[in-house]
């Protein structure tokens, strides 16, 4: 069996252990809980006949007083880097946690998640301006773990790439 | 065919001449243009000829090792300072953990022989120990260590990837991979929290202690094993385990460096891990001293056991002593049995009898063994009666009782004692069945009493005497026993007085026989039975000598009476009746 260690990162309250549980256990609640260090889950995924096991780390949230801890972030095969889409300021916190996960790990593959899109767009950049910051991510792939919208494909994504 | 074989001769020669025209005769040129290009040429295949040769005959290893232990000895020489800068993170790091193991296994060493060197136990082992030859400490160790290694893994340490693991229970095991990760991430959250400033030295976790189980973590370049471990763990599985870490990385160096997530080459590495998976139980030893805790128990149990069935035995020796003892008047045993340890006494009880201790007592039977449970109640024991009249008469001091062979009471005493004795006599319970003879008792006046008070006055007496008086039958009986004949004997006399003084006072004279019974029975039987009963008495007062004029007899049937042996009986009402006036004189 392949085994694929996969981060969450991003700001705090972003949904990441939201996409998580949906992904793992098909689960959404809207309690929110933050976490604290780094919390793992599995899940197997099968890609092209050939079964990935993605082990998720999920990292707490990162803010401008808490940034996180970049030895969690070693081995992995792919960055997931999250924001909301109903924070402006998310965007650009995300971008930053790109930026210092880059600095260690220049070559790892990040996936850029625009989460809660079952929620309205809130955000002021316009499309072209989030294009833009697109450009530093493998792919970007917009989600809602509450409705489960994209979640499965992120992963598959995800998988196909580490492989 | 002769001709075919000299042209193709002719054609060789011929290309050999163009040959050396060409490239000259001793194949210089060709050696110049290989030359040119020899060290792309051998660049492009260095590597894979190089593997091809040492997998085909080891001879480059052979050839290589020499030459590079030489380089390496002259480049130490030359660049001394530099290596030792390079080395000295690796070396000191390797050093701190061999000084550590050992200072762990020094330290528990020495609790141990501490714990055990004061003692009968330490004398023993120490004998022991000697016999086989070993050292004490060893000796030691040996015993005192109960350890069990449950599971092991191994895991990928950059990745957190749980690489193979082995259980000696696999239907017990864990989930490996996620506590693999969360290890992984445990020890970069303590090397973050509490390392170094240097990146490059790692402070790694050693050992994660709870309740049940240790985590025993041995840290290698790129693989991590960790043992989950029951019990207290000797020096030497961690030496162990430390080897087999060694050993993993020695053996899959390659599938290591080159790892992208695939642990199918690992899966090989069960035999080693399996190897870790070590227990030291002790178990005879235990199972012997279960034996003699169980066996001590057993006789414990057996004893104490044996000394309840004795005392027991002792109680119900007792119990049957009480229960076959008659019991004196008064006291009339209800129930016997044992309970907590004694004789539970249940009795009713006379005021006038002797104490129930007294009784015990007297059989010669502890009392602190008898707990008795003591009811009032009121007997017509003949003697107790006798004891109440006694009692009584006592507190006269001019009258005289004797019992025997007939209660006769004999002595003065003036009218107004007289009368306050007959009164108190009347309640003694039971004196209906004691026939006190009180002839013999001279009454002194005080002051002269005419004629037809005189009269009045014994009639009173007589009416109250009768009164006193009833007749008792046996359970749904209506003949006469003795004792009744008797008492109708008494009554029959006192009631021919009365007639004698009532035609004196010209006063009319009724007799009331009243029968009545118990509660058992139907109430119509029972009225039957007590009107039986009242006209038996007043044919044996007929016979005794009472004329029948003014007997009258009715069975008012069943009546609960506090005592219920005395409704089964029939009692006497007197009624006498002045001519000329309506007054009545009842009693």
């Amino acid at each position: 069996m392949i085994q694929k260690k996969v981060c969450l990162l991003g700001p705090t309250g972003v949904g990441k252990t939201s996409l998580v549980r949906q992904f793992v256990d098909g689960i959404f609640s809207d309690k929110y809980l933050t976490t604290i260090g780094v919390k793992i889950d599995k899940k197997q995924v099968l890609v092209e006949d050939k079964t990935v096991q993605l082990l998720i780390w999920d990292i707490e949230g990162v803010d401008r007083y808490c940034g996180f801890n970049p030895r969690y972030l070693r081995g992995a095969s792919a960055f997931i880097i999250v924001v909301d889409h109903t924070r402006s300021q998310s965007l650009l916190e995300g971008i930053d946690i790109l930026q210092s996960a880059r600095q260690e790990f220049p070559d790892t593959p990040a996936f850029f998640v625009i989460n809660k899109t079952d929620l309205n767009c809130e955000w002021y950049w316009s499309e072209d301006e989030v294009s833009e910051y697109e450009n530093a991510f493998t792919e970007t792939i917009r989600t809602s773990a509450k409705t489960g919208d994209n979640v499965e494909f992120l992963f598959q994504a995800i998988a196909k790439v580490t492989l | 065919m002769e001709t075919s074989a000299y042209q193709k001769d002719s054609d060789a020669r011929a290309m050999d001449a163009v040959r050396t025209l060409i490239i000259g005769g001793d194949e210089k040129q060709i050696e110049n243009v290989v030359r040119r290009n020899a060290k792309g040429l051998v660049s492009e295949v260095v590597s894979e000829a190089l593997n091809d040769r040492e997998t085909r005959d080891g001879s480059v290893n052979r050839v290589l090792v020499p030459l590079v232990e030489k380089s390496l000895h002259r480049s130490v020489e030359a660049n001394s300072d530099k290596i030792v800068g390079v080395l000295y993170p690796l070396v000191g790091s390797l050093i701190r953990k061999a000084v550590a193991a050992f200072l762990v296994e020094f330290v528990e060493r020495t609790n141990a022989l501490i714990e055990n060197s004061f003692s009968f136990r330490s004398i023993k082992w120490r004998f022991e120990a000697w016999r086989a030859g070993i050292s004490y400490a060893d000796y030691v160790a040996t015993k005192i260590y109960q350890y069990q290694i449950h599971q092991v893994f191994i895991i990928h340490r950059e990745t957190g990837t749980l690489l193979n693991s082995a259980a000696s229970d696999p239907s017990r095991s864990k989930d490996g991979d996620l506590i693999s990760s969360m290890l992984v991430a445990m020890n970069d959250f303590v090397a973050d929290a509490f390392g170094s400033a240097n990146p490059e030295a790692d402070t790694d976790l050693d050992e994660i202690r709870t309740d049940d189980f240790t985590l025993i973590i041995k840290v290698g370049p790129q693989a991590i094993l960790v043992a989950a471990v029951t019990g207290s763990i000797p020096p030497d599985v961690r030496g162990k385990l430390q080897v087999v870490l060694e050993d993993f990385h020695r053996y899959y160096q390659t599938p290591l460096l080159e790892y992208d997530g695939n642990t199918e080459p690992f899966l090989a590495s069960d035999s080693l891990l399996h190897d870790c998976l070590v227990s030291a139980r002790r178990e005879p030893e235990q199972k012997k001293k279960r034996f003699g805790v169980g066996a001590i128990l057993l006789i414990c149990a057996i004893g104490f056991l044996g000394y309840l069935s004795f005392f027991r035995l002792q109680l119900s020796l007792l119990m049957s002593e009480i229960q076959q003892a008659s019991a004196p008047a008064g006291i009339a045993v209800l129930d016997t049995r044992i309970d907590k340890g004694k004789i539970v006494l249940s009795l009713l009880k006379d005021e006038a009898s002797v104490s129930a201790s007294d009784w015990l007592t007297d059989l010669g039977i502890d009392v602190d063994k008898v707990q008795i449970n003591s009811q009032p109640y009121l007997s017509l024991d003949k003697s107790l009666i006798a004891a109440r009249v006694s009692k009584l008469v006592s507190n006269y001091a001019s009258l005289n009782l004797q019992q025997t062979p007939e209660p006769v009471l004999s002595g003065s005493i003036t009218t107004q004692d007289w009368n306050r004795f007959r009164r108190e006599l009347r309640v003694v319970p039971g004196i209906g069945n004691y026939p006190l003879d009180t002839t013999n008792v001279s009454v002194i006046t005080d002051q002269a009493i005419d004629q037809e008070k005189a009269l009045t006055y014994s009639a009173n007496t007589l009416m109250a005497e009768i009164a006193a008086l009833s007749v008792h039958f046996k359970t749904n009986e209506a003949s006469l026993s003795s004792a009744a004949l008797s008492t109708i004997e008494h009554i029959a006399e006192r009631y021919v007085t009365l007639q004698n003084i009532s035609d004196k006072l010209s006063a009319g004279l009724d007799l009331f026989i009243i029968g009545v019974s118990d509660n058992s029975g139907s109430a119509v039987k029972n009225a039957q039975l007590s009107q039986a009963r009242a006209q038996a008495v007043k044919r044996a007062l007929i016979e005794a000598g009472v004329e029948e004029k003014g007997l009258h007899t009715r069975g008012i049937g069943q009546m609960q009476l506090s005592q219920e042996d005395a409704s089964r009986m029939v009692f006497l009402h007197v009624l006498l009746t002045q001519s000329d006036e309506s007054k009545g004189i009842a009693r």
